[in-house]
C-alpha cells in the first residue's frame, strides 16, 4: 500500500523530467537563434541620469564635424545634455522644462551645420554650435471681441458678475467646438457654478486692466525637407500645438510661420514624409485617439479613428505603423486600410523605425517589461532584454557607427547598441514563430501540494473498512437528527424557542438590541401567523443582573390580530459591568391564563465602555426606583 | 550670445498674464498615461491642478481616466463631471461621463448622456458601441446589436465585434456569433482575443475541429491567455494526450494560479494517467478555490471511488447532486458506490432515480451487476436484457468500449444467456 502511494506521490516529478527535456529540444533553436548577437553592447551607463522619451533625443552633427552626438533633454533637471563617444561633452541649463527636440538645417551656409530646436512652453530655443541663437515664441491666441467687451464691461463695473457668467456661456454656447474662450473666461463660468461670491469678486479684481493675452503651448515638433530629401539639405520645421494647430516654420525666414493647418485635437507627435515644397504628408497623432493626415499642406478627411490611446506612429514609405495602449501594433498601408497587426506580450513604450543597407523597414519596439524587440514588419527578429522598463529608442549614426541604437530605461540609464555588421537578420516566418512562442512559464513545474504520511494510512484505512465508516456516519447522522428534532420540539412546546403554535394561532417573536450604551434600546415584535385573533398576553423581560435598569419589564398585550407585527419599546440602561454570563436579556410571552411562558427571545447586551457611564452618575436613579417591584414579579413569573 | 533679430533672448519673460500655464504640461501629462506611468501622472496633475486652482480641463480628464482604473468609479464621475463644466462642447468628456455611469451600473443615465453626445456627434462609433454595451448589460439584446452594428457601420472595430459577438452568445445564437467573429478576424486577423471567442463559439455550436483550430491559432498569438490554454486544453485532455496539456497548463498556472477550472482539469489529467494521489491533491485545491462547482465534487467522487475510498468517494457524489440534481450520470455512479458500501436499498434507488433521469445502457449493465452481486438474479435478468436491446441498438455503429463488451460477457455467463 505504501509503496503504491510513494510512487504516485513521484508520479509529477516524473512526468516533470520528461517533458523539460522535450521542452529544451524545442526551445533550444529559438534559444540558439536568440544567441547570435544582433546588437553588441557599446556603452552602458547605469547613472546617466537621464529621463527623457524619444522625442526628446536625438543624434546629431551638432558642430557640422561629421561626428555626430546624442543630444538629450531631460525636463527633470531642465537640462540640454551632449554625448560625444562615450564622454559626457556638455551641459546645458535651460530656462524652461523642455517638452521636444529636433534638428533642423537651416541655412544655405557652406559650412553644413544643424541647428537645435527646443520647445519648451509656447517657446522654441533655437542653439547653433550648441550656443542660444534665437527663440521663437507662438503668436498670442485671439479671442473675440465680444469676449475683450464683457471683460471690459466687468472692469468698468458696468456689468455685475452675474450678467458676466450668463454673456460669456452664450459666447461659448455660440461656438461649436467650444474651445474658444479663453482659460480666464473659463474659469469664471466654472466658479460661477461652484465657487462663492467673494472669490469670484477678487478673481474678477485681479484680471482687472490686464488684457486677455493667452498663449498655447507646443507639444511636438518635427524637421521636414524642403525641397530635397538629402541629408543636410534645408529644412523646414513642423510644430503642433495644444490648441491643435500644426504650423509650418521657415528657419531661413526669421522663423515666420509660413502655412497653419487646424487640426481638431491636440497632436501627440508627427510623422512627415515628402518635402515641403515637392509633395509632402505629415501624418498627426491625436491626443483624441485619432490619426489624422495632412496632405500638401490640407487636412484630409481621412481618419484613422482607434480604439486606445496611440503611443508612437512609424511611417515608411510602404506602411505605416501605430502602436497603441493595449498592447498592439497596427499596420496600415498607404491608402489606410489596416493589414495587420502585431500582438505584444507586454505594454508598448516606445516605438523606433530603421533601414539599413541589407534591411529596409525593421522596427524596434521597447515594452513595458524591459524587451526591445526587432520586427521586420510583421515577423519577430530579435528579442533582447533589459532589467527595467525601456522608455525611449533612437536609431540613427552615432559617431562614425551607423547602425547604433540609444536605449534608456525607466531609472535614467543609458545604453547604446551596435548592430553587428555581421548579423544576418533573416527574418522568417518560422523564427518568428519560434521567438513569439517562448514562453518560460512552461518549464514551471505545477505546484501540487504534497499529502502527508497520516493522510496515506487515513486512505488505507477507509479502503479497508469504508463499509462500516459509512454506517457509523449514517447512523451518527441519524442520531443528531433525531437529538435536534427532538430539542426542538422541546424547545416549543416549553416556551423557550421564539415560535408558538397551536391549533387556533401560531406567534413568531423577535427580539433586539440598540445603542452602544450604557443607555440600550429594547425593542421586541410579535407576528401573529395563525387565522384567529389571540387575546390576553403579557409579555416579561427578566434577567439577572443586578446592573440593569429596565424603564419597563412588563407589558399586557390585549389583542393579537393576525399577520400584523406589533412591535413594543423599552429604554434600559446598564450601570454596572456586567458579567457575560449576566449579559442576557429574555423575552417571555404567557398567556393569562397559565404562568407557564409559550414562547421567548433572547438578546444579548454588548460590552459597555465602563469610563461612559462613571460620567453620568446623575441619572441613574431615573428610572431605577420604579421597576424594583416589577422585576420581582417578572421573576416570579418565570419560576411559576 | 548672438541674438540674430526678434525679441530679446532668454530675459526670462516671466510675465504670467501671458499665462499658458493651464495647458503648459498637457502634453507631458498626456505621455505618462500613455505610458502607463500612473503614480508619476497623478502627482503632476495634482501640481498643476494646485497652479490653476482646480481649474484645468485636460489634467481632470486624465485624473479622472487614471482614476477609474483604479476602481474608483464615483470619483473619477465626479471628476468628469467638473472637466465637462470647464468645457461642456467637449464630446470626450461626455462620452466618459456615459462611461462611467455605465460602470457604476446606472445604465440609464448613462444612455441619457450618451444621446447628448450623440445629438453633438452622431457619427462617433464609440458612442453607439458604449450604448450597445449599456443595452447589453441591460438584457435589451435586440437593441444592443442594432447599435453594435451602427458603431460598425460607422468604423469597424475589433472590441465592437467581441463585444456583438458576446451579445449574441449571450442569445444562444452561437453560429450568429460565429459570423460575427469571422467578420472580425477578416477585419484584424490575428486578434488573439477574437480568436479565442470565436474558439469557443464554434465549441458550442459543437464544432469542435474548427474551435480546435481557432484556439491553437490564438495560443500561438498570445501563448499566455489562461482562457485560451483552459479551452485548448481541455479538448486536448479529451484526446488523451494528457502530457501536452499538462504542459500547457503550467502556463495557466503561473498566470492565474486561483482558477478552480484549471486545478479541475489539471486533476482530471493526473487521473488519466492514473496518479490518484496528485489528482486528489489537485482536485481538493480546485474545491478550496470553488466550494460549491458540482463538477468538482463529481470528479473527487470518481476519484475517490478508483482509489476505493468509498466512504469518501459517497460524500462527494452526494454534494455533486445536491449542487446539480439533473445530472444522470451523478446518480448512477453515487449508485455504484453505495453498493460498494453494501447499502443495497439505497443505491437501487439511486439507479432508479439514473434511470428515470435518462435511459442509458450502460446504467442498465451496471444496475444488473449490482443486483446479480447482491443475489438478485431475477431483477438483475430483467435490467440486463434492457441492457441488451439499447445496448445492440446503440453500438451498431460506434465501436463499444472493450471494458464494456467483457462485463457484458461475464454477465450473459453468469445468467447462463448464449449472446451470438
Amino acid at each position: 500500500m505504501a509503496a503504491e502511494a510513494s510512487t504516485s506521490g513521484q508520479g509529477p516529478g516524473e512526468m516533470n523530467t520528461g517533458t523539460t527535456e522535450r521542452r529544451a529540444s524545442g526551445g533550444s533553436d529559438a534559444a540558439k537563434f536568440n544567441e547570435q548577437k544582433f546588437w553588441l553592447n557599446a556603452f552602458t551607463d547605469r547613472v546617466a541620469n537621464i529621463y527623457a522619451r524619444s522625442d526628446c533625443i536625438c543624434l546629431c552633427d551638432v558642430f557640422g564635424d561629421h561626428d555626430k552626438r546624442l543630444v538629450v533633454v531631460d525636463a527633470s533637471q531642465k537640462k540640454l545634455k551632449l554625448w560625444k563617444g562615450t564622454t559626457l561633452e556638455a551641459e546645458l541649463k535651460l530656462v524652461d522644462n523642455p517638452v521636444a527636440l529636433c534638428s533642423v538645417y537651416g541655412d544655405n551656409s557652406k559650412k553644413r551645420i544643424p541647428a537645435l530646436c527646443v520647445a519648451a512652453g509656447p517657446h522654441i530655443y533655437i542653439y547653433r554650435n550648441l550656443r542660444a541663437y534665437y527663440k521663437f515664441t507662438l503668436p498670442d491666441l485671439a479671442f473675440s471681441d465680444k469676449e475683450k467687451q464683457v471683460w471690459e464691461g466687468l472692469a468698468e463695473a458696468k456689468l455685475s458678475i452675474e450678467q458676466a457668467c450668463d454673456q460669456l456661456v452664450v459666447l461659448r454656447e455660440e461656438d461649436p467646438q467650444g474651445g474658444n474662450l479663453s482659460q480666464r473666461s473659463n474659469q469664471l463660468i466654472a466658479m460661477s457654478l461652484s465657487a462663492g461670491r467673494d472669490d469670484m469678486q477678487s478673481f474678477v479684481a485681479k484680471a482687472k486692466g490686464v488684457g486677455i493675452h493667452e498663449q498655447t503651448a507646443i507639444t511636438c515638433i518635427c524637421s521636414i525637407p524642403k525641397s530635397v530629401e538629402d541629408e543636410g539639405s534645408q529644412e523646414s520645421l513642423l510644430v503642433g500645438t495644444e490648441n491643435g494647430k500644426l504650423h509650418v516654420i521657415d528657419p531661413v525666414k526669421n522663423f515666420e510661420i509660413v502655412h497653419t493647418i487646424d487640426l481638431p485635437s491636440a497632436p501627440v507627435q508627427l510623422a512627415a514624409t515628402g518635402a515641403i515644397n515637392v509633395e509632402y504628408k505629415v501624418v498627426v497623432l491625436g491626443r483624441d485617439a485619432k490619426v489624422y493626415n495632412v496632405v500638401d499642406g490640407q487636412l484630409t478627411s481621412h481618419v484613422l479613428d482607434l480604439h486606445t490611446s496611440p503611443i508612437a506612429i512609424i511611417c515608411s514609405s510602404k506602411f505605416m505603423a501605430v502602436g497603441c495602449m493595449n498592447k498592439t501594433i497596427y499596420f496600415y498601408n498607404l491608402a489606410g486600410g489596416l493589414v495587420h497587426n502585431i500582438y505584444l506580450p507586454d505594454h508598448l513604450t516606445c516605438m523606433e523605425s530603421f533601414s539599413t543597407e541589407h534591411y529596409s523597414n525593421m522596427i524596434t519596439v521597447g515594452l513595458k517589461n524591459g524587451e526591445i524587440r526587432m520586427y521586420n514588419e510583421i515577423l519577430l527578429c530579435s528579442v533582447i532584454k533589459l532589467k527595467e522598463p525601456i522608455r525611449a529608442l533612437k536609431f540613427g549614426r552615432f559617431g562614425r557607427e551607423d547602425n547604433t541604437l540609444v536605449v534608456t530605461t525607466s531609472s535614467g540609464s543609458l545604453d547604446i547598441k551596435i548592430l553587428a555588421r555581421a548579423a544576418k537578420l533573416k527574418p522568417s516566418a518560422a523564427t518568428s514563430k519560434l521567438l513569439q512562442e517562448q514562453v518560460p512559464e512552461q518549464d514551471v513545474p505545477l505546484n501540487i501540494p504534497k499529502k502527508t504520511r497520516v493522510y496515506v494510512e487515513q486512505t488505507k484505512r477507509e479502503r479497508e473498512k469504508a463499509s462500516e465508516m459509512h454506517k457509523g456516519f449514517q447512523r451518527d447522522l441519524c442520531k443528531l437528527r433525531l437529538s435536534t428534532a427532538r430539542a426542538y420540539v422541546k424547545s416549543i412546546t416549553s416556551g423557550q424557542g421564539p415560535i408558538w403554535s397551536s391549533s387556533e394561532a401560531s406567534i413568531i417573536t423577535n427580539a433586539s438590541i440598540f445603542g452602544l450604551g450604557p443607555d440600550f434600546k429594547l425593542e421586541f415584535t410579535l407576528e401573529n401567523n395563525g387565522m384567529k385573533a389571540l387575546h390576553d398576553l403579557r409579555a416579561t423581560i427578566t434577567f439577572k443582573s443586578k446592573g440593569i435598569k429596565l424603564e419597563r419589564s412588563q407589558f399586557n398585550i390585549s389583542t393579537l390580530l393576525p399577520s400584523v407585527q406589533y412591535s413594543f419599546l423599552t429604554n434600559l440602561r446598564c450601570t454596572s459591568s456586567v458579567g457575560t454570563e449576566e449579559q442576557q436579556l429574555k423575552v417571555l410571552i404567557s398567556r393569562q391564563e397559565s404562568c407557564v411562558p409559550i414562547l421567548s427571545a433572547i438578546v444579548k447586551l454588548p460590552v459597555v465602555d465602563q469610563e461612559e457611564q462613571d460620567q453620568e452618575p446623575f441619572q441613574q436613579a431615573d428610572f431605577g426606583a420604579s421597576h424594583h417591584g416589577m422585576d420581582s414579579k417578572a421573576d416570579m413569573l418565570v419560576m411559576g | 550670445m548672438t541674438s540674430k533679430a526678434g525679441p530679446s533672448c532668454y530675459s526670462g519673460d516671466n510675465s504670467w498674464e501671458r499665462s499658458y500655464k493651464h495647458v503648459r504640461d498637457n502634453h507631458k501629462i498626456h505621455l505618462e498615461y500613455t505610458n502607463r506611468e500612473f503614480e508619476t501622472c497623478l502627482q503632476h496633475i495634482e501640481e498643476v491642478l494646485d497652479a490653476n486652482e482646480g481649474l484645468a480641463e485636460y489634467p481632470l480628464y486624465v485624473k479622472a481616466l487614471i482614476r477609474r482604473r483604479q476602481g474608483k468609479i464615483q470619483e473619477s464621475l465626479q471628476l468628469f463631471q467638473k472637466a465637462t463644466a470647464l468645457n461642456p462642447s467637449n464630446v470626450l468628456n461626455l462620452k466618459q461621463v456615459g462611461r462611467s455611469l455605465m460602470l457604476l451600473g446606472k445604465y440609464r443615465s448613462s444612455m441619457e448622456v450618451l444621446t447628448e453626445a450623440k445629438r453633438m456627434n452622431p457619427d462617433d462609433w464609440e458612442v453607439w458601441h458604449d450604448e450597445g454595451i449599456c443595452n447589453a448589460k441591460a438584457r435589451n439584446y435586440e437593441k444592443a446589436v442594432e447599435c453594435f452594428k451602427k458603431a460598425n457601420a460607422i468604423h469597424p472595430h475589433d472590441t465592437t465585434y467581441l463585444a456583438l459577438g458576446g451579445v449574441f452568445s449571450a442569445m444562444n445564437k452561437h453560429k450568429k456569433a460565429v459570423k460575427v467573429y469571422l467578420d472580425g478576424l477578416k477585419a484584424s486577423p490575428g486578434n488573439p482575443e477574437l480568436l479565442m471567442s470565436c474558439g469557443l463559439a464554434y465549441l458550442r455550436s459543437d464544432e469542435n475541429y474548427k474551435a480546435f483550430e481557432m484556439l491553437l491559432k490564438a495560443l500561438s498569438i498570445d501563448p499566455k491567455n489562461p482562457s485560451t490554454i483552459l479551452a485548448t486544453c481541455s479538448m486536448i485532455q479529451e484526446h488523451a494526450d494528457l502530457d501536452t496539456a499538462l504542459l500547457k497548463y503550467r502556463v495557466a498556472a503561473v498566470v492565474n494560479p486561483s482558477s478552480s477550472q484549471l486545478w479541475n482539469n489539471v486533476g482530471m489529467c493526473f487521473y488519466g494517467k492514473q496518479k490518484y494521489i496528485a489528482s486528489i491533491a489537485c482536485l481538493k485545491r480546485a474545491l478550496a478555490i470553488d466550494p460549491f462547482d458540482w463538477i468538482v465534487n463529481y470528479n473527487l467522487g470518481l476519484v475517490h471511488l478508483s482509489t476505493g475510498q468509498h466512504a469518501s468517494a459517497f460524500h462527494f457524489m452526494s454534494s455533486s447532486i445536491n449542487l446539480k440534481p439533473e445530472y444522470p450520470s451523478s446518480y448512477m455512479y453515487l449508485a455504484v458506490i453505495l453498493s460498494k458500501l453494501e447499502d443495497i436499498e439505497n443505491a437501487k434507488a439511486a439507479y432508479n432515480k439514473a434511470l428515470s433521469l435518462k435511459s442509458n445502457y450502460l446504467f442498465e449493465l451496471n444496475y444488473a451487476i449490482t443486483l446479480y452481486s447482491f443475489d438478485m438474479l431475477e431483477e438483475s435478468l430483467a435490467h440486463f436484457r434492457r441492457f441488451e436491446e439499447l445496448f445492440r441498438d446503440q453500438s451498431r455503429d460506434a465501436g463499444a468500449d472493450p471494458d464494456i463488451l467483457e462485463q457484458r460477457r461475464v454477465l450473459a455467463n453468469a445468467h447462463g444467456i448464449d449472446l451470438d
